[in-house]
């Protein structure tokens, strides 16, 4: 199972505002942790900026920054009427945000790298 | 898995994905989560993801399979047609939102919490839908939700630590 249950999603980004973002880019760590749980079908700025609990300059920044890397790409999508813009995560960020969770897996269970 | 029966029960609610549309997959999504939890199951496990009940097992079969929207139904039995005709009586126009705010509302009812839990839940989940189309999609879901026998909502609750257990599992190695 390479899928967290998503039951824990909550969980999982709690535990992750505890740890300090100035050694790593937490905000980028949780753009693609959320949009790799929904590949192909993407979220809104909104779902990501309400999951995440962040500003809009914060999340804008960073998700501009993925999406300069390749790492997510965006478009405009009509939802129930509204023009609103998907992201999703591309084939390399997935491939980038399994490697990042093995790395800090490795870490956590002490071996060495 | 059938995505065939889940495309049948489409079909007699009018419902007719166009899978490059974003609403489409998430009514998709949603509808076979309620019918799910009023014993239409075909087998998908779905888990809280941040639009909602959540399947990536029928995303993908979704994406693998879309020709099956456009072809003739299978049939369904009569608890299928019963279970589909009280989520179209229930959801009308079948707006993805309002399904959306339902299906979330149904799991954390299904998870055990009582309705105030779950309403405020939902309510701090999906801050950015207005509070009248939360409140009016909560009513919804409990008027389709009113038939879901005890023992359906024990099964999914066992389902559930399942899933959980084996995602707890999955981080620990």
């Amino acid at each position: 199972m390479t899928e967290i249950n998503g039951q824990d999603y909550n969980k999982a980004l709690e535990d992750a505002r505890s740890l300090n973002s100035d050694v790593f880019s937490l905000t980028r760590l949780e753009i693609l942790y959320c949009l790799d749980l929904v590949r192909q079908d993407g979220l809104f700025f909104r779902d990501l900026k309400n999951a995440l609990q962040a500003n809009d300059g914060l999340l804008y920044s960073n998700l501009e920054a993925l999406k300069k890397t390749g790492y997510i790409a965006s478009k405009i999508v009509e939802s129930e009427g509204q023009k609103m813009t998907l992201y999703n995560i591309t084939q390399d960020g997935s491939a980038e945000w399994t490697l990042v969770k093995d790395f800090l897996r490795k870490i956590a269970q002490g071996e060495k790298i | 898995m059938t995505i065939e029966k889940l495309a049948a029960c489409f079909k007699r609610i009018g419902f007719t994905p166009d899978i490059t549309k974003f609403d489409d997959r998430l009514a998709i999504q949603k509808i076979a989560y309620l019918m799910k939890l009023k014993g239409a199951d075909y087998g998908f496990k779905f888990g809280l993801y941040i639009r909602g009940p959540y399947s990536p097992v029928l995303a993908s079969a979704v994406y693998n399979n879309h020709q099956v929207f456009s072809q003739t139904p299978v049939s369904l039995d009569e608890n299928e047609c019963r279970v589909a005709d009280e989520l179209k009586e229930a959801f009308e126009n079948l707006d993805p939102s309002a399904l959306e705010i339902a299906a979330t509302y149904a799991y954390f009812i299904a998870q055990g919490m009582n309705h105030i839990e779950a309403y405020a839940k939902v309510r701090q989940m999906k801050n950015f839908y207005s509070p009248t189309l939360i409140t009016l999609s909560v009513n919804r879901a409990k008027k389709f939700m009113q038939y879901a026998t005890p023992e359906i909502i024990e099964k999914m609750r066992e389902e559930f630590k399942q899933w959980e257990s084996a995602a707890i599992n999955d981080e620990l190695n």
